[in-house]
């Protein structure tokens, strides 16, 4: 490292600062971010770098068009261990670790490239180190991951395979290669029991590869009769010292030959859900056998028919579809009567028609319209899977994910090359739409094919979001979103300056039109225009990415599309003006454990000329992967983590509970419940936390957040040993007095007001902060740990937000829609209703049957007054504004209720609660609304 | 605001009528074989094509013995009602011709003929289609029978009975401005269309006191005709009897007379309670403007509006009209999921359970309890609190099902 910061002599002076107390951190901090410097140490060939020994993982991946889809997952395999991304761990030791800011992060990876050579080989050092450590902690991991779900039955053939192993070959593969994939060419992985040895891949040139009877996913049951586990794997192997013949005895645990579906030798990594999401191959096969089933989607031309044409006339595109020329689906055959439609329909009703349903052998199928100039796209769908209107809000947010991703359905479905891709597309909206493998005829199909299809929550919520093209949006408290902003801002500003040694000489590349982070599948904030924020979501959930990464954490995803955002204007061709002349647009999308970062990005006007071909600029993408690190490590998404699952704000309710536990009545039932549990989810008020900081920025304000943060540990610790302690009781100043019934007055209004004040000031010194982040990067590299710590603490402290009126809360579920913005705010339905999925069901219904009720006036209310004569809305329903349902069910009562409101633009809230006070919506909406002001 | 119903024969597309309501253009023959062409097609693939929707319109093919084949647009009204419509339509060819004739059809021409002398019951029965004008002279519903609760409709049955036993039939009503008073047993049991279409046959007949009409029954006796025979005992109040070939018209008028004879004060009174529906013991709230109960089971209702609030209230028809929007928008959907009867296919989501419902725009409030088999709509001013309207609404439906006078 020493030689490290004597080349980087051009730099300035405090940056240098920085390196050194980095570099000071640098071996321990390496350890953890492991992960993270293997791809940072080994992508040199960016475009800064004039060396190219090695290129980052995926640059293998980009196709011929420039795109990349790379994901790696975290599979529970031995290598892999040590990067594994484990959320529990992390949140039971807080973090202690001094983080490096993403400027020490940048400033690093510039000194990396200059020797990169040397870096890489050092972490290899470290990976070594750790891999070894790592592997005996393995036992405890799993909790957070998703196993392999490789079908792990215990019948299956055995069978003897003899290799020849080279103990020569130990190093060939480098320090970092256990030995069974130096001496077989075999990745190890283990079986959810933690015991067995799974084959999980090859290396490439290896014995294993060679040798047809070793498969992937079978049971490395004994090698040399000595039988292996997973302990004892290593020790076996090493004590081959002479080349000779070892027989391996492996069973055959899954049905199905899985070495099939894997796409190279190389590829990285994947879960079953990832290979099912990456691999094409099986979606062909699917969409051959749902050729009977009435659904699928149909792309045609609609003039220029001729009587006597060939079969297929004016098909441009058709799933599914057969190999087999005369075989069509039962769609293709009929599209004449829904191509006459369209054409004859806005002559008697003056309207394009929107969906026409139709009976199939007793089973009714809607069939949407969305017609483009001359074309028509069609898309069947079966009432069982989902009703008219989510038929038709589903067609549209497909349309919109098309349109965004291939400029216009002409250009999507006319393009042969487009085929395979749209092919598998739709093979995965079906799939999670209805258990496809019942009407699969094929039993071969793989069981990955399960995978994508999850409970009916899941499709609930998909269904849901997809209806009404929202994201879900939390809204964290304050500060995790000045840092989510803050940190998105940096990106997107792409200030360089400071670092690099000729910012006159480069042009950047690209412009950031705005970014986006998520968690799981939702979304923690974005700096999208509107429309892009809906474009970009529709893509996410569409092409299942959301999916993935609610359901399981990846190790590496990197998406590199070109995409044509409809507010850059690339529809509007007549009036001529885009907003940027030759402009291209590009979507990227990085993610690591649970979280994503998208970022829009722009080519054109003050940009340099980049090839279209070409694929991403790894040094985009690593700024955005360093983005990304940074957020997680000042801790914002797992305070996110926490924030969704404490269901407090605001708090609802369980359905199968008549009486609420947890309602907050009395203070003092919160006290013991927070003294006595250790469970955050069951922590509710904290007040010696309020007023303590808030004394202390009485006294010094001026140094408010350092001793704000100095205290908040202690603060914590003398609550938790409240009843064990009395050292820890007279450090918490003032703890004990509020803790005792006295201290109840200073809980209500006053403790809020007093701390919406200490929050102002705390917002306005963590701006002065960020200034000093621009200038320091020594104070910088403290205030993270500080800044994680805070953002953690608060998750602790969540006090719970009852928004019904009345003695407790009663509140199940709520809802809040803003189409216009793409966004909705909802409690968590998984978790706190998964036990009734009827519930939800029923609570989803009733928003739709209100919500189409509701956007009546919102169509009316938007309509030219000289088309109000014209139209033809039943006049009894142009001003509804509330409409709510009673349901008695299981000796309980609840209603449903939905309210528009317009003003500044409609949104609509739904909300589920329990019959007893009546309750204001528009008060709710306003609560709702208040919450995050008022942390 | 234009609803199109258009009937023609399945095997050869003829045209047997078409009929509108509303001003608009009228349907051209080729858009009309275009539709059914489309059908048509649709059919030789196995295809059966129920409906297509538009923003606002729907349009509905539907097929009847595979021989006829209707047609509907409309809209602003629910697929519900659309369905409920096109049976009528069919129930109504069916009442004048028999089943018979529809289904093998020899004679077109003839059929065309025929089919005029249903074009009156077909119009009526357009009216009933909630369309969402606002300017419908009479609110109906498609699928029930108009009903009026009054103090004297114990008596009518009594004397309903004793008039049907003279004739020998167990089908009869006493009608009141065209809406129910009183009813035999039997008259209940026949299917809510068939009631729907004898009691609207009789009310778009000209006026006059005595009638005679030959009808088929769509489903008691769609081979067989009955003798439908309405008099006139008062003005506006008229009694109706299903009867077979026996006794002769002035035979049952001079029925009518004896059994009548005794209540012509209380008939009067009767006709007085129209058009509140009620009788004059009950009080509607200050706040209620309208009220729509309804037994679902029995498809029947009664829609009322308060006199009181009317004098000083631009009010009409348009009141009563919210009542059945939000009748057929708002709780039909939640009621008829609820009861697996009229489930069409087991996929379809159940909504179990639903107690009340409620409707807020801006000019008024609309309120709906479910209890048993009734269900009381009530509209109110939008200034009145939800909660009042919720109070209110139990109280009146506690009300009208406790008072025995009503014969409900």
């Amino acid at each position: 490292m020493d030689e490290g910061s004597s080349k980087n002599v051009s730099l300035k002076s405090h940056c240098k600062y920085a390196d050194q107390i980095f570099s000071s951190e640098n071996v321990k901090d390496d350890n953890e971010h492991d992960w993270w410097a293997s791809d940072s140490g080994s992508s040199t060939g960016s475009y800064y770098s004039d060396t190219d020994s090695s290129t980052a993982e995926w640059e293998s991946e980009i196709n011929s068009n420039g795109e990349l889809i790379y994901i790696e997952s975290l599979v529970d395999n031995i290598n892999d261990e040590q990067f594994s991304f484990n959320e529990t761990k992390l949140d039971s030791q807080p973090e202690l670790i001094r983080r490096r800011s993403t400027r020490t992060g940048k400033l690093m990876r510039l000194i990396k490239r200059k020797e990169s050579k040397r870096l890489s080989t050092r972490n290899k050092k470290t990976n070594f180190n750790t891999t070894t450590n790592n592997v005996g902690c393995s036992g405890k991991e799993g909790t957070g991951i998703k196993e392999v779900t490789f079908r792990d039955f215990q019948a299956g053939e055995i069978r003897e395979v003899i290799l020849w192993v080279d103990p020569d070959r130990r190093h060939k593969l480098g320090r970092r290669a256990t030995l069974c994939e130096a001496y077989f060419g075999i990745i190890p992985g283990v079986f959810s029991d933690k015991t067995r040895i799974m084959v999980a891949g090859f290396i490439p040139d290896g014995e294993a590869i060679k040798n047809k009877n070793i498969k992937i996913g079978d049971w490395l049951r004994s090698v040399n009769s000595n039988n292996i586990t997973y302990q004892n794997l290593d020790h076996v192997l090493s004590e081959i010292n002479v080349s000779t013949n070892v027989t391996l005895e492996l069973q055959r645990v899954a049905g199905v030959d899985v070495t099939a579906t894997l796409s190279g030798l190389n590829s990285p990594k994947q879960s079953a859900l990832v290979q099912r999401l990456m691999n094409k191959e099986e979606s062909k096969d699917l969409m051959q056998s749902i050729m009977d089933y009435p659904l699928g989607v149909l792309y045609l031309q609609t003039t220029e028919l001729s009587e006597v044409g060939p079969d297929l006339q004016g098909v441009l595109y058709a799933f599914p579809r057969s190999e087999n020329k005369n075989i069509h689906s039962i769609l293709c055959t009929a599209r004449g009567a829904f191509i006459t439609l369209n054409h004859l329909l806005p002559g008697i009703g003056g309207l394009q028609p929107t969906s026409t349903t139709i009976q199939i052998a007793e089973e009714e199928i809607h069939v949407v319209y969305t017609s483009r100039n001359d074309e028509l796209f069609l898309m069947a769908l079966p009432e069982k899977c989902c009703s008219l209107e989510e038929a038709v809000n589903l067609s549209c947010d497909i349309v919109r994910t098309l349109e965004f991703t291939y400029e216009s359905l002409t250009k999507c479905f006319t393009s042969e090359e487009n085929r395979s891709s749209l092919d598998h597309f739709f093979v995965l909206i079906i799939e999670r739409l209805l258990d496809i493998k019942s009407y699969a005829n094929n039993a071969g199909l793989t069981i990955s094919c399960m995978e994508i299809h999850n409970n009916i929550e899941d499709m609930e919520n998909y269904k849901f979001s997809s209806t009404f093209s929202v994201a879900n949006f939390i809204e964290l408290s304050r500060d995790a979103q000045i840092q989510i902003d803050a940190a998105l801002s940096e990106m997107e500003a792409m200030d360089y300056r400071d670092w690099n040694e000729d910012p006159m000489d480069c042009q950047r590349l690209y412009t950031i039109l705005g970014s986006c982070i998520y968690h799981k599948n939702y979304l923690l904030g974005s700096h999208l225009t509107h429309s892009d924020l809906i474009e970009v979501q529709s893509y996410l959930r569409q092409n299942c990415i959301l999916n993935l990464i609610s359901n399981e954490p990846v190790k590496s995803l990197i998406i590199w599309k070109k995409v044509y955002p409809s507010s850059c204007n690339h529809n509007n061709t007549e009036n001529n003006q885009s907003l940027v002349l030759d402009g291209k647009w590009y979507l990227l999308v990085v993610g690591y454990g649970h979280d994503l970062l998208v970022v829009l990005l722009e080519s054109g006007g003050c940009t340099a000329k980049c090839s279209e071909t070409i694929g991403p600029d790894i040094f985009y993408v690593e700024e955005a992967q360093e983005t990304l690190k940074h957020i997680q490590k000042i801790g914002v998404t797992t305070l996110a983590a926490k924030w969704i699952a404490s269901n407090t704000r605001p708090e609802v309710i369980a359905y199968e509970d008549p009486v609420p536990v947890k309602a907050s009545s009395s203070i003092t039932e919160n006290l013991l419940g927070l003294i006595k549990s250790t469970d955050v989810q069951n922590l509710s008020v904290k007040p010696t936390h309020t007023s303590n900081s808030n004394k202390k920025s009485q006294e010094i304000p001026s140094i408010l957040k350092k001793r704000n943060t100095e205290e908040c540990p202690m603060v914590l610790e003398s609550i938790y040993s409240l009843h064990t302690s009395e050292d820890s009781l007279s450090q918490g100043t003032g703890g004990i007095s509020e803790i005792s019934d006295e201290a109840m007055p200073i809980l209500g209004r006053r403790a809020t007001r007093e701390k919406i004040v200490s929050r102002s000031r705390y917002s306005d010194d963590s701006d002065s902060d960020l200034d000093i982040y621009k200038n320091d990067c020594q104070i910088l590299s403290a205030d993270i740990s500080n800044i994680r710590e805070n953002l953690l603490n608060q998750a602790e402290y969540l006090v719970p937000k009852v928004l019904t009126v009345g003695g407790k809360n009663y509140l199940y579920h709520y809802i809040h829609l803003d189409m216009v913005e793409g966004i909705l705010l909802s409690s968590n339905p998984l978790e706190h209703l998964g036990k009734n999925p009827n519930f939800l069901i029923n609570f989803n219904k009733c928003v739709h049957i209100i919500h189409k009720l509701l956007h009546n006036t919102v169509r009316f209310k938007t309509m030219l007054n000289s088309d109000m004569d014209k139209t033809v809305i039943n006049k009894s329903l142009i001003a509804v504004k509330e409409h709510g349902v009673l349901f008695e069910w299981e000796n309980l009562s609840y209603w449903v209720v939905g309210r528009l409101y317009t003003t500044p633009h409609p949104k609509e809230l739904y909300v589920c609660y329990q019959d007893s006070a009546p309750q204001n919506l528009i008060e709710i909406a306003f609560k709702l609304h208040s919450l995050h002001t008022l942390t | 605001m234009v609803a199109h119903v258009m009937c023609l024969t399945s095997t050869g597309g003829i045209p047997l009528f078409s009929r509108q309501k509303g001003e608009g253009d009228t349907m051209t023959f080729s858009k009309i074989a275009s539709l059914y062409g489309i059908h048509m097609f649709l059919k030789s693939q196995n295809i059966k094509l129920l409906n297509t929707n538009l923003p606002d319109t729907t349009i509905m093919w539907k097929e009847f013995e595979q021989s006829i084949t209707l047609i509907v647009i409309a809209s602003g009204t629910t697929k519900y009602v659309l369905d409920k419509f096109l049976n009528a339509v069919f129930g109504a060819m069916i009442l004048f011709v028999g089943i018979e004739e529809l289904k093998s059809t020899k004679n077109i021409e003839k059929l065309k003929k025929d089919m005029r002398l249903c074009s009156s019951i077909v119009d009526s029965l357009l009216q009933c289609l909630d369309v969402g004008d606002g300017i419908c002279s009479k609110t109906d519903i498609i699928n029930m029978t108009e009903c009026i609760m009054c103090q004297e409709n114990s008596l009518f049955q009594t004397c309903l009975e004793g008039y049907m036993e003279c004739l020998d039939s167990i089908y009869g009503c006493i009608l009141v401005h065209g809406c129910l008073a009183a009813a035999t047993e039997g008259w209940w049991n026949l299917s809510p269309i068939e009631r729907k279409l004898l009691i609207t046959a009789i009310n778009t007949e000209d006026t006059c006191s005595t009638r005679d009409i030959p009808v088929f029954l769509p489903h008691k006796s769609p081979n067989v005709a009955f003798r439908l025979v309405s008099i006139t005992l008062i003005n506006q109040v008229e009694v109706l009897a299903l009867c077979g070939p026996n006794p002769d018209l002035s035979e049952i008028e001079r029925f009518a007379v004896q059994c009548w004879k005794n209540s012509i004060d209380a008939l009067h009174n009767a006709e007085q309670c129209y058009p509140r529906n009620l009788p004059a013991s009950i009080n509607l709230d200050s706040e209620t403007l309208g009220f729509l109960l309804i037994n679902y089971k029995v498809q029947k209702f009664i829609l009322g509006k308060n006199m009181q609030y009317a004098k000083n209230r631009v009010s009409g028809s348009h009141r009563l009209d919210i009542l059945r929007t939000f009748y057929h928008q708002a709780v039909e959907t939640y009621i008829l999921s609820s009861d697996s009867k009229y489930d069409t296919t087991d996929d379809n989501w159940k909504f179990i359970g639903v107690k009340e419902t409620y409707l807020c725009s801006e000019y008024h409030k609309c309120y709906g309890v479910k209890y048993g088999d009734h269900i009381l709509c009530i509209l109110c001013a939008s200034t009145v609190p939800t909660h009042t309207v919720r109070l209110v609404c139990q109280k009146i439906l506690k009300t009208l099902l406790i008072d025995k006078q009503g014969c409900w």
